[in-house]
């Protein structure tokens, strides 16, 4: 099988064996990458966000500390910790997102989040994929269910995924596993084995490749009418060829960016993190989550935030400053997530406990209004008093804001109706633009 | 090296003692075949010709080791003459602990087991295995899991429910898939409306689970006893207001102590009687009102009328013996179509995890047979599994086309495979390893050992030895907010000076961090050689997270934790998350093929010491080279044919490089016929 050479026909190429069922794919299998943009049947607003970046702060961020800081709490709640106003009236950011608090025009909070989930795993999982926990099926992560709910095309990157998750992503749940999130252990290193060996010679990759269809002739003369899945494999080889001869393997190369724009999002692994992830969404990718973890602060709350915010702060600013300037800001949505967040009390060891009674994501550009504040919380952060979200409602929004219908039911193997919001997730319209 | 070559020295059929002595794996075979034919015939259709023996040999090391052969192993195969060389092939490779090993890893991806999980998922991994290794009865293993109690450091069998910990009916669902291939997951919120269950059933069957808590008791308990004691002798004769300030002071020390047990409930299962199931809040349906009460009831399966309750046990251990009895046919036959399915690439009833609409043709007289041959052996699942090897299916060629999803399948031979990613993986460290692979899961069990101790010690510590481990726990939970901070301050340091440019300075900074942390490994080896008493030891360890220890070097991925890393060759080509049963796959990816293409795995291939790098360097002629090639990725001889093709690039390293790297990619390597 021959792949065209030129960019276009490639596409096309792949276009036209993925509708022949060739089950080929980049993260897990997939016929398709980079999806047309498709706009919901639904009347509600939104449905600008062609990409999404999803940071998760993995460990559960204190709200407290960050998105919504209580300065008039006492000193047993606040902490020692100052906070800082915003061009936003009324809008206030912990002292450590003070590079991020320039972008408050564009930032759209969600104050008044709350979950069920005390526990880190559950609710990681709750989290990723609107639903609790289940034994005999995992749900579909967002990133997949945006995969499943939009129209196939193809394309010679993966659409979707995840850089520096741990183990316990749901990734693909039980949905195919061609809308599994490629995970990229190293921002840097960007796609793994992408590259051959500086060692070989320049035709060497075009030899073996000779060599494997000789000594596969008789093999695949066999078997290969009878069995899609060896044709697939032969599909996926030539594939990984020409993307490792392509120019849409760049999008992974964080070297050819200007050192300005290296220096703006930090030498930090999250910071790369997150620039590649612009990168990839400038390409074409339509989710992307970056991880950033160790917000378990169970002692030493305020160190720890010293260490850890300007982190989050510096690649987060970077980001939406760098979306703006390229103009992506149109069409990507900024989203930030955590598991739950921390307890107003600060205990003996100066550390805050697990909270998921209240607390607050952040959403940013393309279907969101900016310099929004969305429900809030009591006097201690305590709990939710105007506008409960859950995170179902959360999700829900998320889909509404890429156009994609949060209530389109999708049936597991086992015969079990599913939504991306699950069955009461109602995306917040108040919040939508 | 040992392992390498274990199952060939093996005398044949030396593990198959312990079974019943009237028991011919091959007569059982025989009937197998016969009623297969049957069937075929009936389909209009005949078994393939036998397979070569180079596809034989491949598929039995594949099935029953979990690696192809070596090339040393290959070659002694095709050149032996015996007529009897693939029955005894098949005996010697079904005697050794590999092939066990390959029947525990398919169990651990049936029943999702996830060895990082907390302390239980090791004790389980480990319990699971050594029953695997016993080859003992399947189901006595699911009444022990079915009816564990206790804490997974005495009763590891307990990790059946602490898997799924607070979910216990869901739990419940996924017992009924697994075991019965029944899916009344529906039904857990309304009357499933594709099958026979009522929401009303569903409960009434969860009834048999509600004692169940995920709670350790003991500890706590007798916390509370050692510290009454103390009130008691000390409180007699003071004044009321010294006193009250003593009650306060116990009441502290008892929330001290308290957390280092806290960590045990998440790894015990205890049974609290007065705990009572009541229909849920939203119950909708008039048959009965939210609040109610449940009788413990079975439901019917397929409709056919419910089995008689036994006669004794609590309800949880009633369930356990329903499930397994052997007039319950779901049991048996459920498990004997997803070895069918190990063995042959596809499964009798073709959805193995849902048994409510199984097409007539799906071979009911075949799957009655092998459901009472399981049950005749004694749920011995190795045995089962070694029967089917000496079929003549699975001697055959393989199948001309592959199955359709939700169809029955016409077996005329086994189905063509990709390699699964633990066989891929595995067969890539054969090729690769220096010394050979091994099967040792000595790493884990010994950490095991010293956590059961560990929690041993602390049942039955004293008073004062309680106070020592929290002392000690506490002594070093502060040194590591120091050391925490510590580094936290240099992070921090370190960042700014890379900000601000000068990256000398914070050259220096980061090789103080290095060095900090250097240190603190050492510091740490060092404390606990010194710790020679086992509350030093192991008592800070006990109330952390039990974390696995790191394995290197070369082992087979039976004797690794699970699930891999999502970044690892096995994830890549599909191996379990361990989230939902059997959750592998071999769909094609980009991914894997520049893993292939560029990855370690396959580039290591002929550097340094590995075996096969190792045989070729020694290999003079291009001609040997070619076979030696041939023989250890296909396990075959090449042809004439070939021979023309490949010989002149087995002359210069670049090319026989370049040639290697091609075997490892293709797909006959990938493939097993």
């Amino acid at each position: 099988m021959k792949i065209p050479s030129d960019d276009l026909s490639r596409r096309t190429f792949l276009a036209r064996s993925a509708s022949r069922g060739l089950g080929l794919s980049i993260a897990g299998s997939a016929t398709n990458w980079f999806a047309a943009h498709r706009a919901s049947a639904s009347g509600l607003p939104g449905k600008k966000a062609k990409h999404i970046i999803y940071l998760y702060m993995a460990g559960g961020m204190s709200h407290l500390d960050t998105l919504d800081p209580k300065p008039d709490a006492p000193l047993t709640v606040r902490g020692p910790l100052e906070t800082i106003s915003t061009r936003v009236p009324g809008l206030r950011l912990g002292q450590y997102l003070s590079r991020t608090s320039k972008h408050a025009e564009k930032l759209c909070l969600v104050r008044s989040m709350t979950s069920t989930q005390g526990a880190h795993e559950p609710g990681k999982y709750f989290v990723h994929t609107g639903h609790t926990r289940l034994p005999s099926l995992t749900h579909p992560a967002l990133g997949a269910w945006m995969m499943k709910l939009s129209p196939e095309e193809a394309a010679t990157l993966p659409r979707n995924l995840t850089i520096h998750a741990g183990n316990d992503h749901p990734g693909a749940g039980f949905l195919e596993p061609q809308y599994a999130p490629l995970p990229i252990g190293d921002a840097e290193k960007g796609l793994p084995f992408a590259r051959s060996h500086r060692s070989d010679r320049q035709d060497a990759l075009t030899q073996q490749m000779a060599l494997r269809k000789q000594l596969d002739a008789e093999f695949n003369a066999e078997f290969s009418p009878g069995y899609r899945k060896l044709r697939a494999y032969d599909q996926v080889f030539d594939s990984a060829v020409s993307l490792m001869k392509s120019e849409d393997l760049k999008a992974f190369d964080l070297s050819l960016e200007p050192p300005e724009t290296r220096a703006l999002y930090g030498s930090d692994r999250f910071g790369k993190g997150v620039l590649l992830a612009r990168r990839l969404v400038q390409h074409g990718v339509r989710f992307v989550e970056v991880q950033l973890g160790g917000f378990d602060w169970h002692s030493d709350n305020f160190t720890q935030a010293a260490e850890k915010l300007p982190i989050l702060d510096q690649a987060l600013s970077a980001l939406l400053e760098d979306l703006t300037r390229t103009g992506l800001i149109e069409e990507t949505l900024v989203v930030l997530a955590t598991e739950f967040g921390r307890s107003p009390e600060i205990d003996a060891d100066a550390g805050r406990n697990h909270h998921p009674k209240a607390f607050s994501f952040l959403l940013a550009g393309a279907g969101v209004k900016g310099g929004h504040v969305h429900g809030a919380t009591d006097a201690t952060g305590d709990a939710v008093v105007s506008e409960k979200t859950t995170i179902p409602d959360f999700n829900a929004t998320i889909a509404a804001a890429a156009g994609i219908p949060h209530n389109q039911q999708v049936w597991s193997p086992s015969k079990r109706p599913f939504t991306i919001g699950g069955r009461n997730g109602r995306p917040i319209s108040a919040i939508l633009s | 090296m040992k392992a390498l070559f274990t199952a060939l020295t093996l005398w044949a059929g030396a593990v198959l003692a312990d079974t019943a002595p009237d028991f011919d794996p091959e007569a059982e075979a025989r009937q197998i075949d016969r009623l297969l034919s049957q069937a075929l015939r009936v389909r209009g259709s005949v078994l393939q010709p036998p397979a070569s023996d180079s596809t034989f040999l491949r598929r039995s090391y594949l099935s029953l080791q979990g690696r192809i052969p070596s090339f040393a192993e290959a070659k002694a195969f095709l050149d032996d003459s015996s007529t009897r060389k693939r029955t005894q092939l098949i005996r010697s490779l079904g005697g050794s602990s590999r092939f066990r090993d390959g029947i525990f890893l398919f169990l651990s991806d049936l029943l999702r087991l996830q060895t990082h999980n907390e302390a239980h998922g090791l004790g389980w991994h480990l319990w699971l295995r050594d029953r695997t290794q016993m080859d003992a009865p399947w189901d006595e293993t699911v009444r022990q899991m079915l009816t564990a109690t206790g804490h997974a450091a005495e009763n590891p069998a307990t990790g059946y429910y602490l898997r799924d910990r607070g979910m216990l009916l869901d739990n419940l669902s996924n017992t009924f898939q697994v075991f019965l291939g029944q899916q009344i997951g529906c039904a857990q919120c309304h009357d499933d409306p594709f099958g026979t269950t009522s929401r009303l059933d569903y409960y009434q069957l969860a009834a048999h689970l509600e004692h169940t808590a995920y709670r350790y008791q003991e500890g706590p308990r007798r916390l509370q006893k050692l510290l009454r004691g103390t009130r008691y002798q000390n409180s007699s004769h003071r004044s009321p207001e010294s006193s009250a300030l003593f009650k306060k002071r116990i009441r502290q020390e008892q929330r001290a102590l308290a957390t280092l047990f806290r960590p045990h409930h998440r790894n015990a299962i205890s049974l609290n009687p007065s705990r009572q199931l009541k229909l849920p809040d939203d119950y909708q349906y008039p048959d009965a009102s939210p609040g109610d009460l449940l009788t413990p009831i079975f439901p019917s399966l397929d409709g056919r009328p419910s089995l008689p309750r036994p006669h004794e046990g609590s309800s949880r251990v009633q369930l356990a013996q329903w499930v397994t009895s052997p007039q319950n046919v779901f049991f048996s036959r459920v498990m004997v179509n997803r070895l069918w399915a190990k063995t042959f690439g596809h499964s009798l009833v073709p959805n193995p995890d849902d048994w409510s609409d199984v097409p007539e043709d799906a071979y009911p007289q075949l799957i009655d047979h092998l459901g009472q041959l399981l049950h005749r052996l004694n749920y011995r699942l190795a045995d089962f599994t070694l029967v089917l090897h000496f079929t003549q299916l699975f001697q055959a060629q393989t199948a001309p086309t592959e199955p359709s999803a939700g169809f029955t399948f016409t077996f005329t031979g086994p189905t063509l495979r990709r390699l699964s990613a633990e066989q891929l993986r595995d067969s890539l460290a054969v090729l690769n390893g220096r010394n050979g692979v091994s099967e040792d899961v000595r790493a884990l069990s010994e950490h095991w050992a010293q956590y059961q101790s560990a929690f041993t010690h602390l049942q039955k510590a004293t008073l004062p030895e309680l106070r020592q481990i929290h002392h000690a726990y506490e002594a070093r939970e502060r040194k590591r907010r120091v050391r925490q901070r510590h580094q936290s301050q240099l992070r921090q340091e370190l960042r700014q000076l890379r900000q601000a440019g000068k990256s000398a300075k914070a050259r220096v900074i980061q090789k103080h961090l290095k060095d900090f942390r250097r240190q603190e490994k050492q510091d740490r080896k060092r404390s606990l050689q010194k710790a020679a008493n086992i509350v030093q030891r192991t008592g800070p360890a006990m109330v952390r997270r039990l974390r696995l220890p790191e394995i290197s070097g070369d082992y087979f991925s039976s004797a690794l934790p699970a699930p891999a890393p999502p970044t690892s060759l096995r994830r890549q080509f599909g191996s379990s998350d361990r989230m939902t049963p059997m959750a592998s796959h071999s769909r094609a990816s980009i991914p894997q093929a520049l893993r292939l293409l560029n990855g370690p795995e396959t580039r290591s291939i002929l550097r340094g010491a590995g075996r096969l790098a190792q045989e070729l360097r020694k290999t003079p002629s291009p001609e040997a080279r070619l076979q030696t090639l041939f023989l250890a990725f296909y396990a075959d001889l090449p042809s004439p044919e070939e021979r023309k093709i490949f010989l002149s690039r087995t002359r210069t390293p670049e090319d026989i490089r370049l040639l290697t790297r091609a075997f490892s990619t293709s797909n006959r390597f990938l493939f097993q016929p």
